[in-house]
């Protein structure tokens, strides 16, 4: 079955014990020459049997990798020719790598569980990207939810707290939300319909006051409002706002104009006995509302809503059937007129800033309001049928 | 897709060997970090019929043909190329997670994967959209010869003729290769299972018997030799007797397995020296004088290359640690893209 010159070939589980050497040899040529003049076997023999030719198997025991080809053939023979005359090839080719400079490390294998620490260095660095990203992101995310809540939060500085439980509505449909101007834009800004101010409403035509002021203030400019505020010039309460307002055509018929000199009217005052329900406006179109107020001022006049700001103040006002009326953060000089189905539901955060009449007649918030926030109900219909008995 | 390029940045690059027997994944600056069998359980859900992946490699394999009712114990890859798709994208889902499994974010690597020289078009893109959709960025693949010669470190980018044997576990390939092209190649869809195979067979034909696949392959393991030694080696091995329908032991020893390999390896012979015939005589001289580079993890079967040596006359040597060739030779041919561009790479 085999060849008389041939020893038995060293396997895996069984290598020949005498002669695998543990140590690596220096010189594995010389190991190998030896092995060979130990089994009585000349070059030729060897050549023949590896299928090299004798000068490759001369060189291979001088150690001269010169004229031999590349390392993987130079490892390949030396381990052929190691089972050949019975050597363990290991050490051999281990020594064989040393001297050849450009042999290969042996490959790496099941390199993961050598390099265990590699790899948990490697993730390590990934993962602190990772955890630099996340710590960026809720950063950015929190800054945002900071910068859009600090905006209506602003009275609070004024020891003034929104309700929480009136989340801001940012719905753009909703063409009956008024915001409050910038207070560098209330000195173009003449009397404007709630209509008008509605920010971010798409469809909207533009108006007269649109081209004027060149931008409609928006939610997102709050902060800007905010911080413009300090600077703002200050307009004394009682005389301020009543210029601004004047051609207003829901005011111009009222009597509001003359009791606003007096902010802090101490107790509601009766209104005129005229008063009626405000024309249900709510229901119309930003442009025919614009029409309406023009059209009929003096319908609205008797139970008109009307709001005067003597200072920065966060309100949110809905009328009956849940309509947002106004709502974000006013500034000082401000006046609104409330136009929806009474009766509305009033959430005011700096109640002191606010002067309030009703058909023309202040009304006290202090009684309703708790701290300096007023959370009310307020029906022009009921005032007006009360105050009698408060006159009494 | 930028997303993508993300994901990418916490990925490695990683070279595929995708085997009919063993998948290897080779990663950049780390070497081999995964070598697993190409097994995949199957659990077959009661309600509904749902499958869902049971066990993959190591431990799916001890589940081969030990499988209740509703496991299925499948092999994805058959000849070298995909016969299951799915199984085969989840098989490789699996293990692509399994080497970044200490990171937080979706690896979404560049993947290289070594397809079989003979393997068609069709089985081409089931390999490149099987990686896909196993989570890969981009998708190269390279013919398993050419990186198994760059793996097993053979001179390809010289003007020199290299031969190259991979004997894959369903494929073995033959090719030469010089100035980073394959100059010839054959594929003969035989390799280790044809082994087992054939040694099944055997033992039901002599001894009435009949082993499992997983038995066969232990025994060609110990006891398995290409050519005659003069060591004669001895298993034990049980099976069921196909008379008595009762299992049994009995001993085989490596002369009878070595009678039982001749045929394929007949086949593997034949291939080699009819790839030495359509040689070009220069590139056939270059051959001849320094020899066939043996790869895969056929090359393991013990005195495969004295039989190859002693058919063909010409030095044959083993390549260091044959299993992983094709998967370094892929890691450094992804290495080189860079360098060289995609000259190295096989189109679909």
């Amino acid at each position: 079955m085999t060849t008389a010159d041939e020893a038995p070939a060293p396997t895996p589980e069984h290598p020949t014990p005498g002669l695998a050497g543990s140590a690596i040899p220096d010189s594995p040529g010389r190991e190998l020459r030896q092995a060979r003049q130990a089994r009585k076997l000349d070059v030729s023999h060897v050549a023949t049997a590896l299928r090299l030719t004798p000068q490759v198997v001369e060189a291979i025991e001088r150690d001269d990798y010169a004229p031999l080809p590349s390392a993987t053939f130079v490892s390949g023979y030396i381990r052929s020719y190691a089972r050949l005359v019975g050597l363990d090839p290991e050490p051999l080719n281990q020594s064989f790598r040393r001297l050849h400079p450009n042999a290969e490390p042996p490959p790496r294998h099941f390199a993961r569980s050598e390099q265990n620490g590699e790899q948990t260095d490697g993730g390590g660095l990934a993962g602190a990207l990772v955890l630099a990203l996340i710590v960026l992101a809720a950063a950015a995310g929190g800054y945002a939810w900071w910068t859009l809540r600090s905006g209506p939060d602003e009275p609070a500085q004024q020891a003034a707290t929104p309700d929480p439980s009136a989340p801001p509505s940012f719905s753009a449909s909703d063409p009956q939300r008024e915001l409050a101007p910038a207070p560098g834009m209330d000195r173009d800004t003449e009397a404007r319909s709630p209509s008008d101010r509605a920010p971010s409403v798409v469809n909207e035509p533009p108006t007269e006051a649109d081209s004027e002021t060149g931008s409609e203030p928006t939610l997102g400019t709050s902060p800007d409002v905010r911080m413009a505020e300090p600077g703002a010039e200050p307009p004394t309460s009682a005389t301020d706002p009543i210029p601004e307002v004047a051609d207003s055509p829901a005011l111009e018929s009222t009597p509001a104009d003359s009791t606003v000199e007096s902010p802090s009217a101490p107790l509601p005052t009766p209104p005129s006995p005229e008063v009626e329900r405000p024309a249900s406006s709510a229901t119309q179109t930003p442009a025919d509302d614009e029409e309406e107020a023009v059209s009929a001022p003096a319908d609205s006049s008797a139970t008109a809503i009307e709001l005067g700001f003597t200072g920065p103040c966060w309100v949110d006002i809905r009328d009956a059937t849940g309509e947002v009326l106004l709502f974000g953060e006013m500034s000082r000089g401000d006046r609104e007129t409330l136009a929806g189905e009474p009766p509305y539901s009033l959430v005011i955060g700096n109640a002191a800033a606010v002067e309030l009449t009703v058909g023309g007649a202040p009304y006290d918030l202090r009684s309703v309001a708790r701290g300096n926030v007023a959370r009310f109900e307020l029906d022009p219909a009921e005032i007006s049928s009360r105050t009698p008995d408060a006159t009494d | 897709m930028f997303l993508r390029r993300i994901r990418g940045l916490f990925s490695n690059d990683l070279s595929i060997d995708l085997g009919t027997a063993n998948t290897l994944i080779y990663t950049r600056g780390q070497g081999i970090v995964l070598d697993e069998p190409s097994v995949v359980a199957i659990r077959h859900e009661h309600d509904g019929g749902r499958k869902s992946v049971a066990a993959v490699g190591e431990e799916a394999k001890l589940m081969l043909g030990r499988t209740p009712q509703n496991i299925t114990a499948i092999r994805p890859l058959k000849d070298g190329v995909i016969a299951d798709f799915t199984v085969t994208e989840k098989m490789l889902q699996y293990f692509i997670h399994k080497v970044h499994e200490s990171r937080l974010i979706r690896p979404s690597p560049r993947v290289l994967v070594g397809v079989p020289s003979g393997s068609t078009q069709v089985e081409r893109r089931a390999i490149k959209e099987s990686a896909a959709g196993a989570g890969a960025r981009e998708v190269y693949l390279i013919e398993e010869p050419m990186a198994a010669a760059i793996g097993a470190g053979l001179p390809v980018d010289e003007p020199q003729g290299s031969m190259v044997l991979d004997i894959g576990g369903g494929t073995s390939e033959v090719a030469v290769i010089s100035l980073n092209g394959i100059v010839f190649s054959n594929s003969a869809r035989i390799g280790g299972d044809t082994f087992d195979d054939s040694i099944i067979n055997y033992v039901r034909r002599n001894y009435g018997t009949f082993i499992g696949e997983a038995t066969a392959e232990r025994i060609k393991h110990r006891i398995g030799a290409a050519f005659p030694g003069n060591e004669m080696l001895e298993i034990e091995v049980r099976g069921r007797n196909l008379a008595e329908g009762m299992p049994r032991s009995f001993t085989l020893n490596s002369n009878e397995i070595l009678e039982a390999l001749q045929e394929p390896l007949h086949s593997i012979v034949s291939a080699v020296k009819n790839a030495l015939e359509q040689t070009p005589p220069e590139l056939g001289a270059d051959v001849a004088e320094r020899g066939i580079v043996l790869t895969g993890g056929g090359a393991l079967l013990r005195d495969l290359d004295r039989l190859i040596a002693e058919e063909t006359g010409l030095p044959v040597v083993v390549a260091e640690d044959p299993l992983t060739c094709v998967a370094r030779g892929g890691g450094k041919a992804l290495e080189m893209i860079d360098q060289r561009g995609l000259d190295l790479f096989s189109s679909e």
